[in-house]
């Protein structure tokens, strides 16, 4: 009696847990390297929808400005590699309030990352590469 | 970078001096066992306004006689940690100096705490102490003086 009812809850299990949208993946990640200019922590936590097609970003200086993470635009570049776009605006600077256009790319298999910045209206080349690993 | 973001998430000041004596009592003892005897520093702290939250108004520190140091204050407490186990860097007539590190991290999958790592000094026998915190990978250190009042059980 037990196995007559086992392959219908089986497959019934399988169709509700496939309906369930996959829930973010954070990857948590400590730089190894950041450019001495600042605009780039020392670690940085994407949590990436592969399914959904997003992500959100929180580091210190989004969260500067932000109650928690921020979304970012995800574009895949491979099937192992995506690259993060955002911005963050209204950053507090010594004498003004600053703009600074983020791109990072995650690299899944590699378990790394690299981060570029460009501050608005400012020469400065803002950069930093790092680690990363899948958080629970 | 600014280190708004972390002390937003903060209390700015948090009131632990009866917490943290009561942390460390019951640390010092769970620690130790049946080996508790050892000497409490109760330290004030002056608090300013550029060291707000990094540098607590209430440090209290056990140096218990096994060689175990415990260390609690609101920082600690507003990681959600009770105490931190220090290290001894030198034990001295005239000083005692310590380290210990708070870590961070990823909070509520909503916030980051930076991890934090502080020295402190206690000038013998005067008990006054100087605390130095820094937070690895941000430019900003803070630093406090206090006046511990040494308790001996």
């Amino acid at each position: 009696m037990k196995n007559f009812w086992m392959g219908p809850l089986a497959a019934m299990l399988c169709a509700v847990a496939g309906a369930v949208p996959a829930a973010e993946t954070i990857y948590g990640c400590e730089a190894t390297y950041v450019s001495k200019q600042g605009f780039v922590g020392p670690e940085i936590y994407f949590f990436l929808d592969e399914e959904k097609g997003t992500v959100r970003v929180l580091d210190g200086v989004v969260q500067s400005v932000t109650d928690g993470p921020m979304a970012g635009k995800l574009t895949k570049r491979s099937n192992s590699i995506y690259r993060v776009n955002w911005t963050v605006a209204n950053i507090k600077g010594r004498t003004t309030e600053l703009t600074v256009n983020y791109t990072g790319n995650l690299y899944l298999e590699k378990n790394k990352y690299t981060i570029s910045a460009v501050v608005r209206g400012y020469d400065n080349k803002v950069r930093g590469e790092g680690r990363c690993k899948i958080l629970k | 970078m600014s280190l708004s973001s972390s002390k937003k998430r903060l209390p700015s000041k948090i009131r632990v001096g009866g917490c943290i004596a009561f942390v460390l009592m019951v640390s010092g003892s769970t620690a130790a066992g049946d080996q508790s005897r050892g000497v409490f520093y109760d330290c004030n702290m002056r608090v300013t306004k550029s060291n707000d939250f990094w540098v607590s108004n209430k440090i209290g520190i056990v140096v218990l006689n096994n060689g175990k140091v415990v260390v609690s204050d609101g920082v600690i407490l507003g990681y959600g940690l009770s105490t931190v186990t220090a290290e001894v860097v030198s034990s001295t007539d005239n000083e005692l100096r310590l380290k210990w590190q708070v870590e961070g991290g990823l909070r509520e999958k909503n916030y980051i705490l930076p991890d934090a790592q502080y020295t402190a000094r206690i000038k013998r026998p005067s008990n006054q102490i100087t605390v130095r915190g820094k937070l690895p990978g941000y430019r900003k250190n803070f630093s406090g003086k206090g006046q511990c009042t040494l308790r001996q059980e």
